[in-house]
């Protein structure tokens, strides 16, 4: 069994014995929601009272409504589109992630806050994925490392800007219409695509990959700095870029499964999927990505400990 | 002011308008098809637009080895041949062909025999942007690589396109291009929702617009018996807006689209029947012939038997805008009951009669009807239980009103649970987009 498949079996098991740990981060992630949420749905309300009673009273959606509330939208309440519904959402973040669409500044916020969030859940879950029981505590634990993680984050997020205004400027520009229009069928268009697609997920990937050790780094060996963190996830991912990789794309296939399972469900489960129930599935869909991020998070730490363990060794018995 | 600069932009409209038909037309048949059929298939198209050979390689490659076919479209009088130009061994010639026959044959029930009794359907790659453009005697479409079994994007272009071919002789140079243009979005859009009624649902296109999903809880066309206006503002209809092959431009806005949401108005003024009748005859009366909004105003006065320029003359009038307001609604407790008083504002120029409708908190309701002349009028009720809400124009008939959320005003709306359940569609949005977009942070 190679080191990427041991990694990700006992990440897997790691967070599915943590129950409470997949709870926290749920709870945390609609709690980072509810204030926004709860700002638009009081305009929602407001917006629904005020319908011509022509409108009232139906429990279908008014796609005329939809598109003039659209029309007047502003700040939060100008990313309500159709597209928030079931199994949309997940497309419509993923496309809108590598095709670079614009989103209104006000998002700012929320991703923000999620940062925030992570930089804590982060040290929390990886310090329990590492001591179990005998560690420093939820709390305690999310605290300690709250800042160094809060650090790497701030430096991720301006490398990916970084990308965006450089990579993926000139792939989806200049290049991307070329691609097209030298594309004499759809299929042959949409290929050229695929291939911007993989080429700007790496570069992606390669930042996802080195924050992601950058934070075990500084769990399992107290004590250090960012810098220093970041410094060696670089080499880590350098030297055992074979592992790290097959990691990253076998979870990643996991998410891509979760995509199908979902998107299928929503397909051929018909109106028996719809309403309450595609609310409730759709946020069964959070609590399951939630779960593969946290997987991956303690397969990069099963990993590095892994790898860590074959150089210890490798130098005794050398 | 509008009719000079129509004029201007009419000429090199014409102009451009040619030189795309050639770019989409002409070369590529020429270049790749065998001659004998490129010749036969395009002859008429090309006779009549008077093309000239100026070739767009990169449109010529797009449509390379495409395949001609012919079918006919029965009709009530004439057949209608069509032919189809269509990518090699494509799977879609026949639901191409079942497409126009029924679009067609709904549109010559509607309006009268169509314009041409030869009709030739490209099917382009969809990447050219030309999916529902339309020439005399032509119509453009794109059938999609990647499609879902609920989306009809084929299809809502073509419709769009033949409608569009009942408009083409209805501005002449010298007058107002935004009313052909106005007549091909209402028929098109007004087309699409017949044709397509119960099964057309919205489908956003992601990943570069190329991967589809239909979205099951929204329906673009609800079936007749569903009494809330339509969706006006159809993608396949607008989009592009500002294209060589339109009259006069579709954006938001423009002079086009103002004067289709007062058509969507006229229709549910007069109902559909009426109003159909109306078209049918103005059709008609102006077949091969050019006509604006006055010669329509004649004829909806003839349908209906009284004069309409209370309605054409502001409607069509782009200077002036139309709101009517529910500026106060208030209930008192008076000696034996309440005392309800209603103030119905007109906050736009133009002048609309519309009902007012005011319920109460035991189930009864009252109908009003306000001629909308004055700028603010006010009426008081007594009634046995408080007042709950109070709407102008309840049915939603005056589309052109440009502020639709001040026509009603509640008290102490329940919680509507349409409302909370996307609210929290919203908020699992939301988490999905904070969790993909610092996924790598």
């Amino acid at each position: 069994m190679t080191p990427a498949i041991r990694a990700l079996g006992a990440g897997l098991l790691a967070v599915l014995r943590r129950p409470l740990l997949i709870a926290a981060a749920a709870l945390a992630m609609f709690a980072a929601t509810l204030p926004f949420g709860l700002i638009l749905g009081a305009e929602l309300q407001t917006e629904l009272a005020h319908q011509q009673p022509v409108s009232q009273g139906v429990t279908e959606i008014d796609p005329e409504w939809w598109q003039e509330f659209g029309e007047r939208a502003e700040g939060l309440a100008a990313t309500f589109t159709p597209m928030i519904l079931g199994f949309a959402a997940p497309l419509d973040n993923l496309s809108s992630l590598l095709d670079g669409t614009r989103r209104p500044l006000i998002l700012l916020g929320p991703y923000a806050l999620s940062i925030v969030v992570w930089a804590f859940l982060w040290g929390a879950a990886l310090d329990r994925f590492v001591h179990g029981q005998a560690g420093s505590g939820f709390w305690r634990a999310g605290v300690t490392t709250f800042l160094p993680f809060a650090g790497i984050s701030v430096i991720a997020a301006g490398l990916m800007l970084l990308l965006y205004f450089t990579l993926h400027w000139l792939l989806f520009g200049a290049i991307a219409e070329t691609l097209q229009s030298a594309a004499s069928t759809e299929q042959g268009a949409f290929a050229g695509r695929l291939l911007l697609y993989l080429v700007f997920g790496a570069a992606l990937v390669f930042v996802s990959l080195v924050a992601g050790y950058a934070r075990v780094i500084l769990v399992v060996s107290k004590g250090r700095a960012v810098a220093s963190a970041l410094t060696a996830s670089w080499r880590f991912v350098r030297a055992h870029v074979g592992s790290v990789v097959t990691l990253y794309l076998l979870t990643g296939a996991l998410f891509v499964a979760l995509l199908i399972a979902y998107g299928t469900l929503e397909v051929y489960g018909g109106s028996q999927v719809g309403g309450w129930r595609g609310v409730a599935i759709a946020q069964v869909y959070i609590v399951a990505r939630l779960t593969i991020r946290l997987t991956f998070g303690a397969s990069e730490l099963r990993l590095y400990e892994d790898r860590q363990a074959a150089a210890i060794n490798h130098r005794k018995i050398a | 002011m509008y009719y000079t600069r129509a004029v201007r932009s009419r000429g090199i409209r014409q102009a451009i308008l040619q030189s795309i038909a050639v770019l989409l037309i002409a070369e590529p048949l020429a270049a790749r098809q065998s001659l004998s059929d490129a010749e036969r298939a395009w002859q008429p198209i090309t006779a009549a637009l008077g093309l000239d050979s100026n070739a767009n390689y990169t449109l010529s490659a797009l449509t390379a080895n495409h395949e001609v076919h012919r079918e006919s479209i029965t009709s009530a009088t004439t057949p209608i041949e069509l032919t189809l130009i269509v990518p090699p061994q494509s799977s879609e010639v026949e639901a191409l062909t079942r497409a126009a026959s029924n679009g067609v044959t709904r549109l010559e029930d509607w309006l009268g025999p169509l314009p041409v009794r030869t009709l030739t359907l490209v099917d382009v790659p969809s990447n050219a942007g030309a999916a529902g453009a339309s020439f005399p005697g032509a119509v453009i479409t794109s059938t999609r690589w990647l499609n879902t079994s609920r989306d009809f994007a084929f299809e809502r272009s073509l419709l769009a396109a033949l409608a569009r071919q009942y408009t083409f002789s209805l501005a002449p140079e010298g007058q107002p291009a935004w009313f052909e243009e106005c007549m091909a979005l209402y028929l098109g859009t007004r087309l699409i929702h017949e044709q397509l009624e119960g099964r057309n649902f919205a489908t956003p296109r992601f990943f570069g617009g190329f991967v589809p999903f239909s979205l099951r809880p929204v329906l673009n066309s609800p079936r007749p018996t569903d009494p809330r206006p339509r969706l006006r503002h159809i993608e396949d209809v607008e989009q592009p807006a500002n294209v060589p092959w339109r009259a006069a431009s579709a954006a938001k806005g423009s002079e086009s689209q103002r004067c289709a949401d007062a058509l969507h108005t006229l229709e549910r003024y007069m109902g559909w029947p009426t109003f159909q009748h109306m078209l049918s005859l103005f059709m008609e009366r102006f077949r091969g012939h050019h006509a604006g909004p006055d010669d329509l105003a004649a004829v909806a006065a003839d349908v209906r038997g009284a004069d309409m320029s209370w309605y054409f003359g502001p409607a069509f009038r782009f200077d002036l805008h139309y709101d009517y307001a529910v500026s106060s609604l208030r209930t008192v407790t008076v000696d034996e009951g309440f005392e309800t008083s209603v103030t119905v504002s007109r906050l736009g120029s133009a002048v609309f009669p519309l009902p007012l409708l005011i319920r109460f908190a035991d189930g009864t309701a009252i109908t009003e009807r306000i001629d909308g002349r004055e700028a603010s009028s006010t009426v008081v009720y007594r009634s046995a239980a408080p007042a709950t809400l109070a709407s102008i124009d309840p049915d939603a008939v005056l589309l052109l009103d440009v502020d639709r959320t001040n026509n009603t005003q509640v008290v102490a709306a329940p919680r509507n649970p349409l409302g909370v359940r996307l609210a929290l569609n919203w908020m699992i949005w939301l988490q999905d987009a904070m969790l993909t977009y610092t996924g790598a942070l």
